[in-house]
């Protein structure tokens, strides 16, 4: 007893931990900090909210955010559900599963940038391919304007959104359903369950702590996601696809604004952070009781 | 036993992480060129001094020719090119030069040097002209070019190329259109003219295939080059002389946008989907045939008649309102950090690049050094309208906020195009936006 608590004494956990703190003090706690301090406008030497206050009569900040929560609606909901239903069907007895599922795997295999230039032209009011297809199958009459009309621009590029990022989540709910038994189904069906009732009262329950976890990441990534709207609209026309991303963007990089833009930085963390922390104190108690 | 196991896996990743960092930290370290890239080589090199160049690797096959040249000319000193993208090198710039290490010579475009010099970031080349043989700066440049680098007397900026867009256009569709190749419009009315005879449906499916302007309305930058331009044709100007209020709620201002928004909602002579066209996209349309006219500059020509040898390309002064406009005036200016590790040697190097014989070879653009115009690299047709048009060409106002301003238009230009507000309506309320940044 005694040797084991000398041997205990010796291996100081907090010793082994230090290089990762280090890190994640210099690459997480420094540039949060950093970025407080230089939101803030000082007058003299005393700090001052000009940059927030600034910010929230901002007409392009608030239409942002309401364009950033448009987008998530656009994006999450419809990656799931696409998501989801790949997984299952891909999970069933099909034929040819790999084939499918490499298929489907390559949206989210191309770099992003490079789908959003393809999906750019695809798009293009004038000569873009998707015209071309559905006047060829009779579905419209006139070139649709797409990405170039500020009523459907957002809508479009969540499309877009939502065709790469879906693989991802179907193949981490396809994992979570292969690690469902094949009993339990099994016992089921000799119960007379049809397939709905199998997946409403097996197939879900057993994949909320997956769907938990997914559901998270996929909301953090759709309000960070820049890259999609950047170089398909670059947020126009007009900014009315602007969401807050590329609002701290263009007045940091573009326009040397590096003040005010962290103040919209420290604000949208905020946000965020607010999300996350309700979403995962409301689903843990859901989590326990499934688990328990 | 099992805190132990722990314990190892955070070992594990942490120490994953730090292998991590430590191969992507590398590069970095060595394309920022400070100190202790410096430190090595003149270790490794035997005292040599560095001099290190920020620029965004155009023209990199001229400047490989440099960096032998001129060290053979001066062994002591060791020239060290590094290329940070063009899309990324202001951000880089001005990072650097509030920060202690950078370069000793960076690239610039014009509109940048006169801010970072107004910011107090630029060391001043005034003391070295007063003593340089090699540069005349009164007799050898033109005065137009040098006109944004001075502020408040010292000079923090030389121009070494310019550059002003013409009207290109496709001589194989004026011709098919009834038109003469040989006397393209010079004004505001010719052009709708000609680009409506240009804009046709080609297979008779009651959608036009060939439209006869390529307007561009994306990307701050690429509006901002051409709105402005015809802004000035029309006689107006973005904002008033002492740059403290906005006019872009004038009249002129506009008249212009009507004209401008007007080919694409009123004369339907652009592609509709032009608000998603950023300069890049109106050249791949050109390429294809889909677009009779643009407006561009040289290095743009010389990458269509690459990419498109089959296209006769003609090139033309830029109609404005009553005649040829005044292009605004880009290129590329140097201009070194105040903080510097090296700047007398950057003065060296800065006098052999700017003398009449590198500059005669160096840009595909106009050398701003006028003595090196004079070689026959400019000889040709296209050439020749280009330089003529390098006369008729003004400065862009030295606004303090410049890309601001030029989100501001963009965001006018783009509502125009899409019918979301009038041009007296968007005029109105891009002034109010300016004047704020104005203040």
């Amino acid at each position: 007893m005694d040797k084991m608590k000398k041997k205990k004494r010796r291996e100081h956990p907090f010793f082994y931990l230090l290089p990762t703190l280090v890190i994640l003090c210099l690459l997480v706690a420094y540039p949060l900090l950093n970025n407080l301090v230089n939101s803030l406008s000082f007058q003299g030497i005393f700090p001052t909210m000009a940059n927030y206050q600034k910010l929230f009569s901002d007409r392009y900040f608030r239409q942002d955010l309401k364009n950033t929560f448009q987008w998530l609606l656009y994006t999450v909901p419809f990656e799931m559900l696409f998501g989801l239903l790949i997984a299952i069907l891909l999970n069933g007895e099909t034929g040819m599963k790999k084939f499918f599922r490499t298929i489907f795997i390559i949206p989210w295999v191309i770099p992003a940038v490079v789908v959003c230039i393809i999906w750019k032209w695809i798009y293009n009011a004038d000569y873009g391919i998707l015209n071309y297809i559905l006047q060829a199958l009779g579905l419209i009459q006139k070139n649709q304007l797409w990405v170039s009309d500020p009523k459907q621009v957002l809508q479009c590029i969540a499309v877009v959104y939502v065709w790469k990022i879906s693989p991802f989540v179907m193949i981490m709910y396809l994992s979570g359903l292969q690690s469902i038994s094949s009993d339990i189904y099994e016992s089921a069906r000799l119960d007379g369950a049809n397939w709905l009732q199998q997946v409403g009262y097996i197939t879900l329950p057993l994949l909320f702590p997956v769907m938990r976890s997914v559901i998270l990441v996929s909301v953090i990534w759709s309000l960070n996601s820049f890259v999609y709207i950047y170089s398909i609209s670059g947020g126009g026309p007009a900014r009315v696809s602007e969401i807050v991303q590329i609002f701290i963007y263009k007045t940091g990089i573009e326009q040397y604004n590096f003040q005010y833009s962290a103040a919209a930085a420290n604000i949208f963390l905020l946000i965020v952070m607010a999300i996350a922390f309700a979403y995962i104190s409301m689903t843990e108690k859901q989590d326990r009781e499934m688990m328990g | 036993m099992r805190k132990k196991q722990i314990i190892r896996v955070l070992l594990c990743t942490s120490m994953l992480i730090m292998a991590g960092c430590g191969n992507s930290s590398k590069p970095v370290e060595t394309s920022s060129g400070g100190e202790q890239a410096e430190e090595e080589t003149s270790a490794s090199s035997g005292e040599k001094r560095v001099v290190t160049i920020w620029y965004d690797g155009t023209e990199e096959e001229s400047v490989k020719r440099l960096e032998p040249e001129f060290e053979a000319l001066h062994p002591d000193i060791d020239l060290q090119f590094e290329i940070v993208p063009y899309s990324d090198l202001s951000t880089k710039e001005m990072v650097a030069c509030q920060s202690s290490v950078g370069p000793d010579v960076m690239w610039q475009s014009y509109a940048w040097t006169n801010s970072f010099a107004k910011m107090g970031l630029l060391a001043s080349y005034s003391s070295y002209l007063e003593q340089s043989d090699a540069i005349d700066l009164e007799n050898d440049f033109d005065p137009v070019a040098l006109e944004l680098g001075t502020v408040d007397g010292e000079i923090y900026g030389l121009p070494w190329s310019m550059e002003a867009m013409c009207l290109v256009y496709n001589k194989d569709m004026f011709r098919e259109a009834g038109l003469d190749p040989e006397d393209p419009p010079t004004n505001w009315e010719e052009l709708i003219e000609c680009a409506k005879a240009l804009t046709v449906d080609k297979d008779g499916d009651k959608t036009v295939d060939q439209y006869g302007y390529g307007l561009v309305g994306n990307l701050t930058g690429n509006t901002w080059f051409r709105f402005v331009p015809e802004l000035w044709s029309a006689g107006g100007e973005v904002a008033s002389e002492d740059l403290t209020a906005g006019s872009l709620n004038s009249p002129e201002a506009i008249e212009t946008m009507t004209h401008y928004a007007g080919l694409l909602t009123e004369h339907h002579v652009a592609p509709e989907g032009s608000v998603n066209n950023g300069a890049a996209e109106v050249r791949t349309l050109f390429n294809n045939k889909n677009v009779a006219m643009y407006v561009d500059g040289q290095a743009a020509v010389k990458n269509i008649q690459k990419d498109a040898p089959d296209i006769d390309v003609g090139v033309a002064l830029w109609p404005g309102k009553n005649g040829p406009l005044d292009a605004g005036l880009g290129g590329y200016y140097i201009a070194t950090p105040k903080n510097a590790a090296n700047p007398d040697d950057a003065w060296i190097f800065i006098e052999y690049f700017l003398s009449k014989e590198v500059q005669e070879y160096f840009p595909i653009a106009f050398p701003a050094n006028l003595k090196a115009r004079e070689t026959d690299r400019f000889d040709d047709e296209i050439s020749q309208v280009f330089a003529e048009q390098i006369t008729h060409t003004r400065n862009f106002q030295p606004l303090a906020d410049t890309p601001g301003a030029q989100q501001i238009i963009l965001d006018a230009v783009q509502s125009c195009l899409t019918g979301m507000s009038t041009p007296e309506e968007a005029m109105i309320e891009a002034n109010e936006a300016l004047n704020q940044i104005l203040q």
